[in-house]
């Protein structure tokens, strides 16, 4: 299996020059803790070292489709100075090395990249938004729990997150579109300012993302889950037991016969799915 | 039946032109079927370039409602990577393939996308080239094959960052062996590879088993510089390179079962598309191949 570490070996060479660089240099040493041989590091360094640049706009183009569907994400984080055109150095950094050796999703990883640059509540919250719109897009679901029966679907995600700040999301990403522009374009065209949108760290919401499919960026629904659903939904994301999410419904309040009813509620509504 | 069994029922397509998603938003760009009415010579068939999540675009879909024939060029898949098959892709795969019936699928044997198949991982680089590499690109040609139950031709893709031990030829002549399958062989990918790593245009092509080529690709490509580097760009031109030339008429001279040749240009006028599609037939003709015209090979 050689030959996947060193595709993927190029591929990191390819969106990081510095890196390609440090690779020539001493491949051993950089490259450290991968399965490879001499010889195969040796090919690694055997094409003419401008082979790996030829192409200047890799790193925009990735760029491009990784802001597409993190818009307001960005914007939030530019109006508070962390510049457009500054998340280029995602590529130079450990969360993309990571993904792309690991086979990881390269939107997961910017989610991560962006994540961690946020300062204030609203940064937080919509950039925890995006990356659920993210992850709900690719339909994922987590791994079956053993013995579970019950879980869910990998298109729909709950996310916690200051009060307003889905308010914030529609106000911010309706500003990025106005005139008939793309948030990309209005992100590009800069400087970046926000509507003003208040958000309160004090007092969670709930927020259910579900993906809508053929929609591309935009396919995701937001809405306001209530306390008791984000707790099941919650629950429910690794998998669990029917006897377990009955429980968790019982803590909530609901007799077994409601909680039972809401369950099959959920399942008939494409929230959750049964194993097997 | 083997593959040189198969190949006998494969259809023979004769020249084609070439399409992807979108391809004629570029202004003045050739009209497949406008060519077809006008020189279906020169039109024998489209190959559509296909990535699941778009789809056909119209031109695509008018098409194939006109009946004329086409293959599938997948733009989507690393057919080395086992977790690439994955159920969805597999069932709209063969939703496209049951609804253009294509002669056969096709496509760069390449990385089309690094980790997951997303957007922003999008790219095409060429294989490793080295023996473990060419089984694991066998492996999935026969897994593609069978769930579609359409031959799959690869195609060597183009690049500029060579890896591994094995010339190009070399590598996919392994992969046809172990796959039992035919080779859709890129005559301007392999001037770009002969170029990038020093050979000449023919190097590796006697070697070569010539009798398992179903197609080949003719692209114009353009001579760029990087820092002093000098590369060939696969820019789909009309301007097509002599050594493109050297390669596919010692190439056709040789592939005794060649149905099928693209030219592709797609993003250029129809006008100027026409004298590399007038060459390409006339080297077709000159050489009588019995089994683009119509006679058994």
């Amino acid at each position: 299996m050689g030959h996947v570490a060193l595709q993927r070996v190029v591929v990191r060479m390819l969106f990081d020059g510095a890196f390609a660089d440090r690779v020539y240099a001493d491949p051993e040493a950089t490259l450290s803790g991968l399965a490879l041989t001499a010889v195969e590091r040796g090919w690694l360094v055997g094409p003419d070292r401008r082979a790996y640049g030829v192409d200047p706009l890799r790193r925009h183009r990735s760029l491009q489709a990784l802001l597409e569907e993190h818009p307001v994400s960005a914007a939030a984080l530019a109006a508070a100075g962390v510049a457009v055109r500054s998340h280029d150095a995602f590529f130079s950094g450990p969360r993309f090395h990571g993904a792309v050796q690991a086979r990881g999703s390269l939107a997961a990883a910017f989610g991560e990249h962006l994540a961690a640059a946020a300062r204030v509540p609203l940064q937080r919250g919509v950039i925890a938004l995006e990356r659920a719109m993210a992850e709900a897009r690719r339909g994922v679901a987590a791994p079956w729990a053993d013995g579970a029966a019950l879980r869910l679907v990998g298109t729909a995600r709950v996310v916690a997150c200051p009060h307003g700040t889905l308010e914030a999301y529609g106000v911010i990403r309706a500003a990025l579109e106005r005139g008939g522009r793309s948030p990309l374009e209005t992100l590009l065209a800069g400087p970046v300012r926000l509507p003003r949108t208040p958000v309160d760290p004090g007092q969670a919401e709930h927020v259910l993302v579900e993906a809508t499919a053929g929609q591309g960026d935009a396919g995701a629904a937001l809405s306001f889950a209530s306390d008791e659903l984000a707790t099941l939904l919650t629950a429910a994301r690794p998998g669990a037991t029917r006897e377990a999410l009955l429980a968790t419904l019982g803590d909530l309040g609901l007799d077994a016969a409601e909680g039972a009813e809401l369950l099959d509620e959920l399942v008939a509504d494409g929230l959750l799915e049964r194993a097997g | 039946m083997d593959f040189l069994g198969r190949v006998r029922g494969l259809a023979r397509l004769g020249v084609g032109v070439s399409t992807e998603y979108g391809a004629r938003s570029a202004s003045g760009a050739l009209d497949p079927l406008e060519l077809r009415a006008r020189r279906p010579d020169l039109a024998g068939f489209l190959e559509l370039g296909v990535e699941v999540d778009r789809g056909l675009d119209e031109d695509a879909r008018r098409w194939v409602a006109s009946g004329a024939p086409v293959t599938y060029h997948f733009l989507d898949v690393n057919l080395d990577e086992p977790e690439d098959f994955d159920r969805p892709w597999l069932d709209a795969v063969c939703a496209v393939v049951e609804e253009v019936s294509p002669a056969w699928l096709c496509g760069d044997a390449g990385l089309w996308h690094f980790g997951p198949r997303e957007r922003g991982n999008m790219l095409l680089l060429p294989p490793i080239l080295t023996d473990t590499a060419a089984s694991a690109l066998a492996e999935g040609i026969v897994r593609l094959r069978e769930a579609t139950g359409r031959e799959v031709l690869p195609e060597n893709p183009p690049g500029q960052v060579w890896v591994g031990d094995l010339h190009v030829l070399d590598f996919f002549a392994r992969v046809c062996e172990r796959a039992d399958t035919g080779m859709l062989l890129d005559t301007a990918h392999l001037a770009i590879y002969q170029r990038a790593c020093g050979h000449a245009p023919l190097t590796g092509l006697d070697g070569f088993p010539c009798e398992r080529v179903v197609e080949m690709h003719v692209a114009g490509g353009r001579e760029r510089h990087h820092q002093g580097l000098s590369w060939i760009e696969d820019g789909h031109d009309v301007n097509v390179l002599p050594d493109t030339w050297q390669i596919f008429e010692a190439a056709v001279a040789r592939a005794a079962n060649l149905k099928a040749v693209v030219f592709e240009c797609e993003r250029n006028g129809l006008e100027a598309t026409l004298p590399g599609f007038e060459r390409i037939a006339a080297t077709l003709a000159g050489l009588d191949l019995a089994a683009m015209h119509g006679g058994d090979s």
